[in-house]
């Protein structure tokens, strides 16, 4: 969706009226009802599944808690390595990374 | 008693009352799904005892303060952030505070702080995180999209998923639902267009929460520009010195040069 149909599309429902989303609602109805039998690039058609985060990542949900310490632990023993290269970064808050800033 | 010193620090944060919930990286590992971060984010209470208590426990740990503001009621109200380090048994360890997290109202962090009263490890719900995730850095976008997944109400799923091919399924099974939730989150309009339409409405939405973000990250930088150039002395005069007395140095040098709040914030 570009920027501009983006906005449009804010605008569209941010209207008086919109309240009532019967006209947005009957238009969305008829594609919506038909994606899971005929649109051949929805997922369950070709069994394909969006991947955000690996199996080893999302296996520690098999793990019990004295494994996950261990697995745990080890991994940010394994992650000091880049400590020299990312001295001067931050991972959380409202700073990038430590002055000098120029 | 669990070895990892982020679950020890969080036990001994909240020695007595809850003051501090764990967050970030180390909150996606409690929720299994993913070890990314080797820093410690956590979110506490806006009060002077808490904020007391956990420099007392850096203090065991012979933390000291990197660049940020110090850990005080006044900058914490404003949104700023606080960071120390310390070497732990071979770690780096660092701590990151916040009490304003971005992205959470008060009736949302109200909400968190109910939430988690009572619970050993307090960490952040997926909910939350999924709102405290979206940052400048992509990475944190496939958290955002796997926490879609393990939510059990529809409306949360549709309002999170990053995933075309998820939403999809969803609006075939709640059609009214992504009409209604349209309003809150326009990338769904996408839906009646494909999945090539709705995948690149939601490459769009990424784009702009990066972007707000990096925005948002602007503005404290360049408010904290004196404060930065100030550090070196400030680190200076800090260094082999206790965290206590160093809080109170970094405290009466950051009055005057790092405000404590953006301009035209709220009061």
């Amino acid at each position: 969706m570009s920027s501009n149909s983006h906005d449009d599309a804010v605008r569209r429902l941010s209207q008086p009226g919109m309240a009532d989303l019967l006209p947005v609602r009957q238009a969305f109805l008829p594609v919506i009802r038909n994606v899971g039998g005929h649109n051949a690039n929805c997922c369950g058609m070709n069994g394909m599944r969006d991947e955000f985060l690996s199996e080893e990542d999302l296996d520690l949900k098999s793990l019990t808690d004295e494994e996950l310490d261990r697995v745990w632990m080890s991994w940010l023993e394994q992650a000091q390595a880049t400590n020299e290269e990312d001295r001067r970064e931050y991972s959380h808050g409202v700073f990038l990374r430590e002055p000098p800033w120029a | 008693m669990s070895a990892n010193i982020y679950l020890e620090l969080t036990r001994q944060f909240n020695g007595g009352r809850l003051r501090a919930i764990l967050s970030g990286g180390q909150a996606v590992v409690l929720h299994r799904l993913a070890i990314m971060s080797k820093d410690g984010d956590w979110i506490l209470r806006e009060d002077e005892e808490a904020l007391r208590h956990v420099v007392s426990v850096l203090a065991g740990y012979g933390a000291h303060y990197r660049f940020g503001a110090p850990l005080d009621i006044r900058w914490l109200a404003g949104g700023w952030s606080s960071h120390l380090e310390f070497a732990w048994k071979g770690l780096r360890v660092r701590t990151d505070f916040v009490t304003r997290p971005p992205r959470l109202d008060g009736d949302a962090v109200k909400r968190l702080w109910r939430e988690q009263e009572h619970r050993e490890f307090p960490f952040v719900g997926a909910k939350d995180l999924v709102e405290l995730k979206k940052t400048n850095r992509e990475k944190d976008y496939a958290v955002i999209g796997e926490l879609a997944r393990r939510m059990s109400d529809a409306d949360e799923q549709i309002l999170c998923s990053r995933s075309a091919r998820d939403l999809m399924e969803l609006a075939a099974t709640h059609p009214d639902k992504i009409v209604s939730l349209a309003r809150r989150r326009p990338a769904l309009l996408a839906v009646r267009d494909g999945v090539e339409a709705l995948e690149a409405a939601l490459d769009a939405e990424r784009r702009r929460l990066m972007h707000a973000n990096e925005e948002r990250l602007a503005a404290y930088m360049a408010v904290a520009e004196p404060w930065s150039q100030a550090w070196s002395d400030v680190a200076r005069e800090m260094d082999g010195m206790a965290i206590r007395d160093a809080h109170d140095a970094m405290v009466k040098r950051a009055e005057g040069r790092l405000p404590f709040a953006l301009p035209g914030a709220p009061a």
